[in-house]
């Protein structure tokens, strides 16, 4: 027998008939941030595990945003994805480990999500590595 | 040793950007359900710190919670703490031995007095005077005590350091005992669990690492971000319970079906941890998705809890009283978890820079 043939299974538990009133009442939380965003360049972070979510109001969640123009990889620890949700200024952001398990998942309200610009520390240790590479002899650290 | 250096040079070096630490400090914040805004924070104070003198005691155990730290994710995020940490002294996994490892360890406290930081896995026995366990033909008790003393605060990791686990099991025949019950001039930090979940050590080390302080403590001394809710406020299978579908047998048509596992004696109700929400094995499954119910390993005296298969209502697992109100809050609980946890964010919002715990120094 193999196991997929373990007749054990789940019964999904969401109750689909129900109107959920998690995806409404998020949305209205990102509006208040957004506004705070265009009227202060006010950033905010929702930490999307820390709320509970059924798959359901997941989808729904998804499906409310929708995907915009922007899609941003980025490869620090793994690989880390942010892209512009259908209104702008409203960010998804998927951080994976290296092994690719999701690690944390935000919406973000921000111009530009934090993972993405430079850090002055890293332009500091570029600029040095850069310098030292156009010195007579010198090395590529 | 601690090293001059700054953690965020020291990586730096070895490609580790500064992206890479708010992304480790973003996963923490959230394991740790900490204000996700202070991640970046707690990435400049990381970038900027030293590394932590850790100092690594093994008692009376059986090497599982060194196993979950080190095996369970690998290479992985939470691995990283090893880069930000300084090991001087763990008997299992350093290369000097005998007189020689004693030395690592006698100069990492002479060298970091008052600032290290000891973790403990194992119970201490104290019958005999405490002969049932030594190390270098140094007693359990002798060398917690003397290690202890200059230390800022104890992580006691896995339930027999926590709270005496199955060294301390009727009938006790070492007079095993847990670490706070030896420690009680400084801060001491259960992380309990058989074994503990990696994130919640890894988490713990990065609070004092970042914030100087040790993190918001239950009352058995838990972190409360790990151990705030119980498995089954936050179990998939809690649905079932609120509706009263209940597998009866590991091979009926309720345990094909993913029913609730409380009367197969499934101790979810009051055992805090967060194994429903964190997972093991890099995020696969906990006991309960596959099909077992919790065993309560981070709760006190879970091996004499009177037995795995009985369910909670039959009795001899705290009172019938605590139990019916443990139901009755979990109901609660279910859905204003998240609340609760907002309200805890925002304070910690207002208080922060300085810290939401007791501080080390």
């Amino acid at each position: 027998m193999k196991l997929q043939d373990i007749p054990v299974s789940v019964q999904p538990t969401d109750n689909d008939d129900a109107e959920s009133t998690f995806t409404p009442a998020l949305l209205a939380e990102i509006a208040d941030h957004l506004e705070a965003l265009q009227e202060r360049g006010a950033t905010h972070l929702v930490d999307l595990r820390g709320l509970p979510m059924t798959r359901s109001d997941r989808s729904a969640l998804i499906g409310a945003l929708g995907r915009g123009e922007i899609t941003i990889q980025v490869d620090a620890l793994g690989r880390s994805e942010a892209w512009e949700t259908g209104y702008a200024g409203v960010w998804w952001v998927e951080h994976r480990s290296p092994e690719g398990m999701v690690v944390a998942e935000h919406i973000e309200i921000a111009f530009v999500p934090q993972i993405v610009p430079a850090h002055p520390d890293d332009v500091r240790s570029a600029l040095a590595r850069l310098r030292a590479r156009s010195e007579p002899g010198g090395a590529v650290q | 040793m601690s090293q001059p250096e700054t953690l965020g040079l020291q990586l730096a070096r070895r490609g580790i950007s500064r992206r890479s630490f708010l992304k480790f400090c973003t996963a923490m914040a959230s394991a740790m359900a900490l204000p996700p805004a202070m991640a970046a924070q707690m990435a400049d104070a990381l970038a900027k710190a030293h590394r932590q003198s850790v100092i690594w005691l093994s008692f009376q155990e059986c090497t599982g919670c060194t196993e979950s730290l080190t095996r369970s994710h690998n290479p992985s995020l939470e691995s990283l703490i090893f880069d930000f940490i300084s090991l001087d002294y763990h008997h299992t996994l350093q290369a000097a031995s005998g007189e020689a490892a004693e030395h690592a360890r006698e100069a990492a406290m002479a060298a970091n007095a008052g600032n290290y930081i000891v973790v403990v896995d194992g119970s201490v026995p104290l019958k005999d005077d405490g002969v049932y366990s030594t190390i270098a033909g140094i007693t359990n008790l002798q060398m917690l005590k003397d290690t202890v003393k200059d230390a800022a605060a104890v992580v006691s990791v896995g339930t027999c350091a926590a709270f005496g686990g199955i060294p301390k099991a009727k009938p006790n025949p070492t007079g095993a005992v847990a670490i706070s019950e030896i420690v009680t001039d400084k801060p001491v930090i259960n992380v309990s669990g058989c074994p503990p979940i990696p994130v919640v050590i890894t988490g713990v080390l990065s609070h004092v690492l970042t914030f100087g302080s040790i993190p918001e403590l239950d009352h058995l001394g838990r972190p409360l971000a790990f151990f705030g809710e119980t498995i089954h406020d936050r179990c998939y299978r809690r649905p079932f319970y609120d509706r009263g579908l209940f597998a009866k047998a590991f091979d009926d048509e309720g345990a094909r079906k993913g029913w609730c596992l409380f009367e197969l004696g499934c101790k979810g109700p009051t055992t805090y941890n967060a194994c429903a929400t964190v997972k093991w094995n890099d995020g696969t499954s906990f006991p309960i998705e596959s099909g077992h119910g919790c065993l309560g390993c981070s709760e006190p005296d879970f091996w004499d809890g009177g037995g795995f298969y009985k369910a909670l209502s039959q009795g001899n697992w705290g009172t019938a009283e605590g139990i019916a109100a443990a139901a009755v809050a979990g109901a609660a609980i279910g859905t204003g978890a998240a609340m609760m946890s907002r309200k805890r964010q925002q304070s910690m919002v207002q208080e922060h820079g300085e810290s939401e715990g007791g501080t080390l120094k």
